[in-house]
């Protein structure tokens, strides 16, 4: 999985983007605030590369992702699709990107219409981006349906008789239909049951080596990450902290941050009590931006110059990253 | 140790009313709770383990949902035959429940320390002044900051950790000596979820109290509870002492559902998994509930429903093939 390396040009190219929404203020309602909801991210993704996105809600995971697909608007920044800028993305580039991604959402039944039978809603798919002859579509539903694991009978049913494993694997097989180059997963196994998410996780590491497409799996279950990704990012209130090798992130985390998230991962062990060194408070708003590093208040290590703009750059030592002004935080 | 225990469920039934007569959603299920213990109540949406927790409460939605067996006993008290004006008194008196989005179960137009001092007021007949006065101490006993400013906010003020505790708060201003918390850490993110399982660990240590802990994350239950009862398909699959559930379980179904966790096996391998879904109310298979997606069933599983037998000291199974111990070696 790791063959697509260094030399060759990566699939996706994020540069230094910023996504900002206007808010009505809380005072004064009618100046407007700016809440910087991805601040600065730069990430790459290469053909059949897997890269997981974590953090708290709110640390602007799925803005990021809405934003690379352009299914959300963006402010500042390149986001480098095949070599082209989608942030300045023609109508002609922007259909390319579409027929060439896919999104997996986390709701499984409000993803879906539940007017369309399971069959349309696949084959509507295939229409639009016209993937197959008008004669052929229902042929490929049937070979879409198989795929994801489901009988091909089940064309005819409405998604209100279905579970949400089934719903979510359908919606699997609408992203599929595209025939895509890079799928994004939006936690699309946190709304299902635990016996059901492995069947998903499987699922997309069999697609993912059958076809070889590039997955950017957003989540915020570390353990399914690990599980999954080659390459992790860690987010924090709209920026990355940490990024790296999967394995390197989780055995040897090098940002504070990263080091209390694993620590608060519930383990399956009854040996291992809660870890006494737990992170104090919440994730402070995006709206009001702590100084300098915006993890410093709940840092047990923060330092006088962790509260000094601007904010600490990412810091590269191999192939992995650190935002951290402290020389060995963990 | 003082004699019994605080809380007893024996063959507790929930059935819900279709055209063709009452259909069982929680099925025969009997635990104890004993004082300080912190039981977790685990298993699959559809499950019946929340179910099981508002019929403790005597609060099940919906006019089609009854108790239609079985009983309830809460030290002396058997709640399945109070009235509704005596049930009143015991939730929030005796018994509390959170649930996992307290936004939804706090009044949004009510300050917090008023929403506290209504229930001290309600079951212990304070003044204003002294029902505020203690609405106070129990917000600084869940860890708010600043508790005499903060009883004075809304609840939007709050942060959804913060919330988390205001309604612990409200759900112990009168001193329960059990609590019913319902996936309470679910819509929580990890770091935040670490405080308010250490939170509710503290509040049993300082309190005695007694916590029934509904999740279907065993990494929950098994960083926080003693015991743990698995549900499947409205029936109690197995029960027991925590250590014994994860390193020996015995019903197919919980050493399934252990299995298939991500745990730390390496990146890109496929995990372990139960065929198939859950099954719903009105399509329970035959006999053993479970016996579509066990591997272990055979011509027994389909046609008689497994008793809930004693396999070990204090742990008990419903399977006619249970796993054998020394399954940890064979993992």
């Amino acid at each position: 999985m790791n063959a697509t390396k260094t030399n060759r040009k990566p699939l996706l190219d994020i540069e230094d983007l910023s996504v900002e929404f206007k808010v009505a203020g809380g005072l004064v309602p009618w100046k407007r605030r700016v809440l910087r909801a991805v601040n600065g991210v730069t990430l790459s993704v290469h053909a059949g590369e897997t890269l997981g996105i974590v953090g708290e809600s709110g640390s602007g995971k799925s803005t990021l992702g809405r934003a690379v697909l352009r299914l959300g608007e963006l402010t500042a920044g390149k986001v480098l699709f095949e070599g082209t800028d989608m942030a300045k993305a023609t109508p002609s580039d922007l259909a390319r990107l579409r027929r060439a991604t896919a999104m997996i959402f986390q709701d499984p039944y409000n993803a879906l219409n539940p007017r369309l039978t399971v069959g349309e809603a696949i084959g509507e798919v295939l229409r639009v981006h016209r993937k197959v002859p008008a004669g052929d579509v229902k042929a490929r539903v049937s070979e879409l349906l198989q795929m994801v694991g489901l009988a091909p009978e089940l064309a005819a049913r409405k998604p209100s008789g279905l579970s949400g494993g089934q719903c979510q694997r359908i919606g699997i097989a609408r992203a599929l239909a595209v025939e895509p180059r890079l799928i994004i997963a939006d936690e699309c196994v946190a709304a299902l049951d635990v016996s059901v998410q492995g069947q998903i996780i499987n699922l997309l590491i069999e697609l993912r080596e059958r076809m070889g497409v590039a997955l950017i799996f957003i989540a915020h279950d570390l353990a399914l990450v690990r599980r999954l990704c080659d390459r992790v990012a860690v987010m924090y209130l709209g920026r990355v902290v940490e990024e790296g090798p999967t394995a390197e992130v989780f055995a040897a985390p090098r940002h504070p941050y990263t080091a209390s998230l694993l620590r608060a991962i519930p383990e399956i062990d009854p040996d291992r009590p809660l870890s006494s060194e737990l992170l104090p408070g919440d994730p402070p708003s995006p709206l009001n931006l702590p100084r300098g590093c915006a993890f410093h208040p709940r840092c047990a290590l923060a330092e006088a110059r962790c509260a000094e703009d601007p904010p600490p750059p990412l810091r590269r030592r191999g192939d992995h990253l650190s935002a951290c002004l402290l020389d060995n935080p963990t | 140790m003082s004699a019994g225990p605080v809380l007893s469920v024996r063959d507790l039934t929930v059935s819900v009313a279709r055209d063709e007569g009452w259909r069982p959603i929680v099925d025969g299920v009997s635990f104890d709770l004993q004082a300080g213990q912190i039981l977790g109540l685990v298993g699959e949406s559809g499950s019946g383990k929340s179910m099981t927790c508002r019929a403790l409460m005597r609060l099940l939605p919906g006019a089609r949902l009854a108790i239609t067996g079985g009983s309830i006993r809460l030290g002396e008290e058997e709640l399945t035959a109070l009235d509704e004006a005596a049930m009143r008194k015991v939730r929030g008196g005796q018994i509390g429940m959170i649930f996992q989005n307290p936004s939804s179960h706090l009044d949004p137009v009510m300050t917090i320390g008023a929403q506290i001092a209504e229930t001290i007021r309600f079951h212990q007949g304070a003044s204003r002044r002294e029902a505020m006065r203690q609405a106070i101490e129990v917000l600084r006993q869940v860890g708010i900051p600043d508790p005499t400013a903060r009883a004075g906010s809304y609840p939007h003020e709050f942060s959804g950790g913060m919330r988390q505790r205001a309604m612990i708060a409200v759900a112990l201003a009168c001193q329960p000596k059990v609590l019913i918390a319902d996936e309470p850490t679910t819509a929580l993110d990890v770091t935040v979820q670490a405080q308010i399982l250490r939170l509710l660990l503290d509040l049993r240590d300082s309190k005695g109290l007694s916590i029934i802990f509904i999740t279907h994350d065993l990494g929950v239950v098994s960083q926080t509870c003693d015991s743990i009862a698995v549900m499947y398909g409205g029936r109690l699959a197995e029960l027991g002492p925590k250590r014994d559930i994860i390193r020996a379980a015995r019903h197919p179904y919980t050493a399934g559902l252990i299995r298939c966790q991500p745990g730390a096996a390496a990146t890109g391998t496929y995990l372990e998994t139960i065929p198939g879904q859950p099954p719903t109310v009105d399509a329970m298979p035959s006999g053993c509930r479970f016996h579509p997606r066990c591997p272990r069933a055979g011509e027994t599983c389909r046609e008689h429903q497994p008793a809930f037998i004693s396999v070990d000291l204090g742990h008990r199974a419903a399977c006619h093939f249970p796993e054998g111990p020394g399954q940890e070696a064979a993992r």
